[in-house]
């Protein structure tokens, strides 16, 4: 599937549901993980990535080409950033999977930064609705831990 | 996208919200978040967030407000577990070790103004952790104990402590840590922990321990360290420590050549002298007046019998007015032992509290010093003393000759304690005279004599108040 021109090197990502994307190599390189298979040698010129899925690895392509381009401001990168994190929880979910499993630090930063900030000054209530988290103790069991982290709960937005 | 994942998406599809996983939730506290707009998706319910590795959801928690992440704690097990697995986990090369914990200590300091325990697992070199805690009351420990353990190699070690620069000011973190515990630093690690600690400025108590390979410590500290603990370091060979405002030195390990500095009238010491033979041979020890001076205003001293035996016998004429609590360790009950013992009291007139275990394993002076128990001047009368406590013995008799020695040269009764392993303390009693059995006309040997006299029975009220332990035993 690969090809490589005169000018620029290709790399071909196959991911888990068999889609196979040809990217310039400089922008697949970010990936560190990426970076460490195609200098050890041991992927071909397909690079399979069984952890990553197409809708994922569309938008993982959208922020590596962004970032690879230096003429790009900082200030525009950083919005470009803001902007790119604005999406639901649970494609942030998979997006911090596949960077972290990509390991590509700044979107995986980003991301995880995403997600704190949901979670900032806000009450256990709120995080466990916004996040669909099971709340699994008893009453007696949460009481019992609230009451050891009593000084902790006080002053939190209710939001 | 990984499979599990995408079945599990599948299983809860079409999950509705169920308030029976809240079952054990504030149905008030539901009614009113139900009323609330959330900015997340409404078609997936499912807890897509407990389900994120260990490393990511440490990520979330380093990047809120401390008290923030504190609160996890209560959302579910999953969570509550990662509190207890707890640290942030980081990997680097031993040189990043400075960093590393410069900055904990700077996000703590700065951010977590809450002061909850924080902890740092440091992955370095070839599988070696570093776990830096950082508890209450402005401690950090720096343990090197856990991953891979490195081929014990030699090595000497000189710290300096609370050197001020007046040139400069400090940064926040470097006069926050008051209490540094530093355990299991060995040939590789301890320039880096040398360098790491050099920058503390406010260091009032220090623990080294377990520090295998090292043979020997230098301590400069010239102001402010008020507590100094070195424990089991089993190569330790010397130890040189020259502080002014020390308060509190304890050390417990292999005899070792020990040179102070600086260091008069201390109100806690411990000088536990475990795993003999180590050093002996050699050891001549020229400095014993100086040692005997250090003890000159403690309170609560540690002293293993043997080196007693080496190193102050027989003893100078000072008495020790101001001790209150002595742990005395020894390796047998033998009558040279005691004899030890007793000479040393003698000049403790202020004792209340006497605490004895017999540890085998404990120093043994060399046997020419074994018979030099002479009685020096008039022994003090002890009417302080009110409780002796007594761990490892092993037969009922030593602790009857005991009681009765200490009525003998002391003429005390003070009470008795027995611990042993595993089950309740005992306590030695005197059998009322109707009760004894045995007609004492009858009975011809001493120890018969006294068995028949004293039975034990169970000790109620232990470790409380003048019950309490001494304060070493914990170390």
């Amino acid at each position: 599937m690969a090809t490589t021109t005169t000018e620029t090197k290709m790399l071909t990502l196959c991911t888990s549901d068999k889609q196979q994307f040809q990217i310039e190599e400089t922008i697949a390189l970010q990936a560190v993980t990426i970076r460490n298979m195609v200098e050890d040698e041991c992927a071909s010129n397909v690079i399979p990535l069984p952890n990553v899925n197409s809708k994922i690895m569309i938008q993982i392509i959208e922020y590596l080409k962004k970032h690879v381009d230096s003429s790009v401001s900082k200030e525009d990168m950083e919005k470009f950033d803001s902007a790119f994190v604005e999406k639901k929880l649970s494609e942030i979910f998979d997006i911090i999977l596949a960077a972290n499993y990509l390991n590509i630090k700044n979107l995986l930063d980003i991301c995880c930064q995403r997600v704190a900030d949901v979670m900032k000054n806000k009450s256990p209530e709120w995080v466990r609705r916004t996040f669909n988290i099971v709340n699994d103790f008893t009453a007696e069991e949460e009481a019992k831990i609230r009451k050891e982290h009593e000084w902790a709960f006080e002053g939190v937005d209710e939001d | 996208m990984g499979k599990k994942l995408q079945k599990n998406k599948k299983n809860h599809q079409f999950q509705r919200y169920d308030l029976s996983h809240d079952r054990r939730r504030d149905s008030c506290n539901y009614e009113i978040l139900s009323g609330l707009r959330f900015h997340t998706e409404e078609e997936h319910k499912d807890d897509r967030i407990s389900s994120l590795p260990d490393d990511i959801l440490l990520r979330f928690l380093y990047l809120i407000p401390f008290k923030d992440a504190l609160q996890t704690i209560a959302l579910s097990t999953r969570w509550r577990n990662l509190w207890n697995r707890a640290a942030l986990v980081r990997h680097g090369a031993i040189e990043d070790i400075d960093c590393v914990v410069g900055d904990l200590l700077l996000h703590f300091v700065e951010l977590n103004p809450l002061a909850h325990p924080e902890r740092l697992r440091f992955q370095f070199g070839r599988g070696r952790i570093l776990s830096a805690i950082i508890g209450l009351g402005k401690k950090l420990r720096l343990d090197f104990s856990k991953g891979e353990s490195a081929i014990p190699r030699q090595f000497d070690w000189h710290l300096v402590l609370n050197s001020i620069d007046p040139t400069h000011q400090p940064p926040s973190h470097t006069t926050f840590v008051k209490s540094l515990n530093l355990t299991s630093v060995n040939y590789l690690t301890n320039e880096i922990v040398s360098s790491l600690v050099s920058n503390f400025q406010s260091l009032e108590s220090l623990t080294i321990a377990r520090c295998e390979g090292l043979q020997s410590l230098r301590v400069d500290v010239l102001s402010k360290l008020l507590n100094l603990t070195i424990l089991d370091c089993p190569d330790l060979k010397s130890l040189y420590i020259e502080a002014y405002e020390l308060q509190s030195l304890r050390y417990r390990g292999p005899v070792c050549w020990i040179s102070l500095r600086g260091v008069v009238d201390i109100a806690d010491a411990m000088l536990d002298f475990r795993y003999s033979p180590g050093y002996n041979q050699y050891y001549s020890y020229k400095h014993s007046d100086s040692l005997i001076k250090l003890l000159g205003d403690v309170e609560t001293l540690t002293l293993s019998g043997g080196i007693f035996k080496t190193l102050m016998h027989p003893l100078p004429s000072r008495r020790f007015y101001r001790l209150k609590d002595l742990w005395w360790i020894d390796s047998s009950m033998e009558e040279y032992n005691i004899d030890s013992l007793f000479t040393f009291i003698t000049a403790c007139p202020s004792l209340e509290r006497l605490f004895i275990t017999i540890d085998p394993t404990s120093y043994r002076s060399p046997s020419s010093l074994s018979k030099c128990y002479n009685k020096v001047g008039k022994p003090a009368r002890l009417r302080h003393l009110k409780v002796v406590k007594l761990e490892g013995f092993t037969k009922d008799e030593d602790v009857i000759l005991l009681k009765e020695l200490l009525l003998e040269a002391f003429n005390v009764e003070p009470r008795i304690i027995v611990a042993t392993d595993g089950s309740y303390s005992r306590t030695i009693i005197k059998i009322p005279k109707h009760q004894r059995k045995n007609n004492l006309k009858m009975v011809e040997s001493k120890s018969q004599r006294w068995k028949s006299l004293y039975k034990f029975v169970e000790e109620l009220e232990d470790n409380i108040g003048l019950y309490s332990k001494h304060a070493h035993f914990d170390l």
